[in-house]
């Protein structure tokens, strides 16, 4: 994640993803957020529910994830960009507010696209879409 | 939201316009990782590197400065067979605008200076401001189009001006003719050229000639003062487009400097130039800068673009000599 190249850029990407269940389960968003470009859609999406699990003391549980690099593209020259397919396991999940289920996910296993670009020395992702 | 929307031949970059805000979520909203990713696209379109395709050559031009921003100067776009067509998922052609979803990430390292610049310049204040549309019409950015050379684009070439749209008409599906009422804005479009106008350096000339002069003489420099004409056609229309002398900035070498708009003169007509007051080397840089400005056929007089430019030319290094008096024995006696 030190690297400045596409590896550098992957690592970041598979780091950002296996933050999402710590960041649901805590509230902590700090680094999340640091993270996420202003342009990322699933970046502001994941924010606002950890916001909310925080602020109604709901209480996540399970949904661990695992993340692979399937596929890396070449950079984009026009915006710096570095596309990746990287395929995303994640266990269930649970959603509890005072002990009752609020939300009962299933495990889950899809490819997505993900976008990082470079800002300020520092990776960000842009975006995370389905592919 | 948008879509990246691409035809057999040509790609649309587009963005996502989700913007990092506070929004409510609902229990009945919570999800898990996927259902954060449903809904968003993708800002590029991604291409797998070719193996044993080399990139282009860099471009050949010279560097130059615009209002204080280092870039290089576009030349034409590699030729048309270099171009690789088809083959694999490439598109051949992709087409961009600077709408303010991609301009949110001109800010990336590495993002093109043509994308920054035009994320800065007229194609965001147009659509900012939209001021020189009717009632009613929005904005568009310039249309700009490069194509595929190996793993990498070429130079983005504008294909079609900012223009003004008329919303009530559908977009997308129908012809770009019926889809808009084409304002072209021709001084734009000739600051645009300007921007990305080479410009020959001025010719630099030092007196002596002969790579050496004295301290505490005057060493004479002047420089040509010629414009730099540029025939070019912009959208159909054939336009002059001309980089003036502005100014001069002569750099002895020696830690000092003047500015001026005088090119200077050859000896004895001579108002450049400069006494150095020790021996030594020094190079002499002259820096030019240039401002723009365009004529339509038919058109007596030249009209200003906003921008100015820079161009820098350097002096073989002179050996600064000290000439010493002697006494000599006079051996007459």
């Amino acid at each position: 994640m030190d690297r400045d190249d596409a590896e550098g850029a992957a690592a970041a990407a598979e780091y950002f993803i296996e933050l999402y269940p710590y960041v649901m389960a805590t509230g902590d968003t700090v680094e999340f957020e640091a993270m996420s470009h202003e342009a990322c859609g699933f970046c502001a999406d994941a924010l606002a529910q950890a916001e909310s699990i925080r602020d109604n003391n709901h209480q996540w549980s399970g949904g661990e994830i695992s993340s692979d690099l399937v596929k890396t593209y070449a950079r984009d020259d026009l915006t710096g960009i570095y596309p990746f397919d990287i395929q995303v396991d994640q266990d269930a999940a649970t959603i509890l507010d005072s002990g009752e289920i609020v939300f009962q996910g299933a495990a889950e296993s899809h490819n997505y696209r993900v976008e990082v670009g470079r800002e300020a020395d520092a990776w960000i992702v842009v975006e995370i879409a389905p592919r | 939201m948008n879509h990246l929307h691409m035809t057999s031949a040509v790609a649309t970059v587009l963005s996502i316009a989700t913007p990092v805000t506070a929004l409510t979520v609902s229990t009945d909203d919570y999800t898990q990782f996927g259902g954060s990713a449903q809904g968003q696209s993708v800002s590029v379109e991604a291409f797998e590197p070719t193996a044993g395709q080399p990139a282009p050559p860099p471009r050949s031009g010279t560097s130059r400065s615009i209002e204080g921003e280092t870039d290089a100067v576009p030349s034409a776009g590699p030729p048309q067979s270099s171009v690789r067509v088809g083959g694999g998922n490439a598109t051949n052609v992709r087409q961009w605008r600077a709408t303010p979803e991609l301009c949110q990430l001109s800010g990336l390292d590495g993002a093109a200076p043509v994308l920054r610049a035009e994320c800065e310049g007229a194609g965001q204040r147009l659509a900012h401001n939209g001021i020189e549309c009717d009632a009613g019409q929005e904005a568009q950015g310039a249309l700009f189009e490069q194509r595929r050379s190996g793993d990498s684009w070429t130079v983005p070439e504008v294909v079609e001006e900012e223009s003004c749209v008329d919303p009530a008409l559908p977009a997308q599906d129908q012809p770009q003719q019926q889809q808009q009422r084409r304002q072209i804005d021709i001084p734009a479009a000739a600051a645009r050229a300007f921007r990305n106008m080479t410009i020959e350096p001025s010719t630099l000339a030092v007196q002596p000639p002969d790579g050496w002069t004295l301290v505490n003489l005057d060493t004479i420099a002047y420089a040509e003062d010629e414009p730099r004409v540029l025939d070019t056609n912009l959208f159909g229309i054939p336009v002059s487009i001309r980089a003036v002398p502005d100014a001069y900035t002569w750099n002895w070498g020696d830690g000092t400097s003047d500015t001026g708009t005088d090119p200077g003169a050859p000896y004895p007509n001579h108002t450049v130039a400069h006494a150095y007051s020790s021996p030594g080397t020094a190079t002499i840089t002259l820096t030019t800068t240039w401002r723009g400005q365009f004529r339509l056929p038919g058109d007596q007089s030249w009209r200003d673009v906003p921008g100015r430019a820079t161009t820098t030319s350097q002096s073989p290094p002179i050996e600064i000599r000290e000439a010493r008096t002697r006494l000599v024995e006079d051996l007459s006696h």
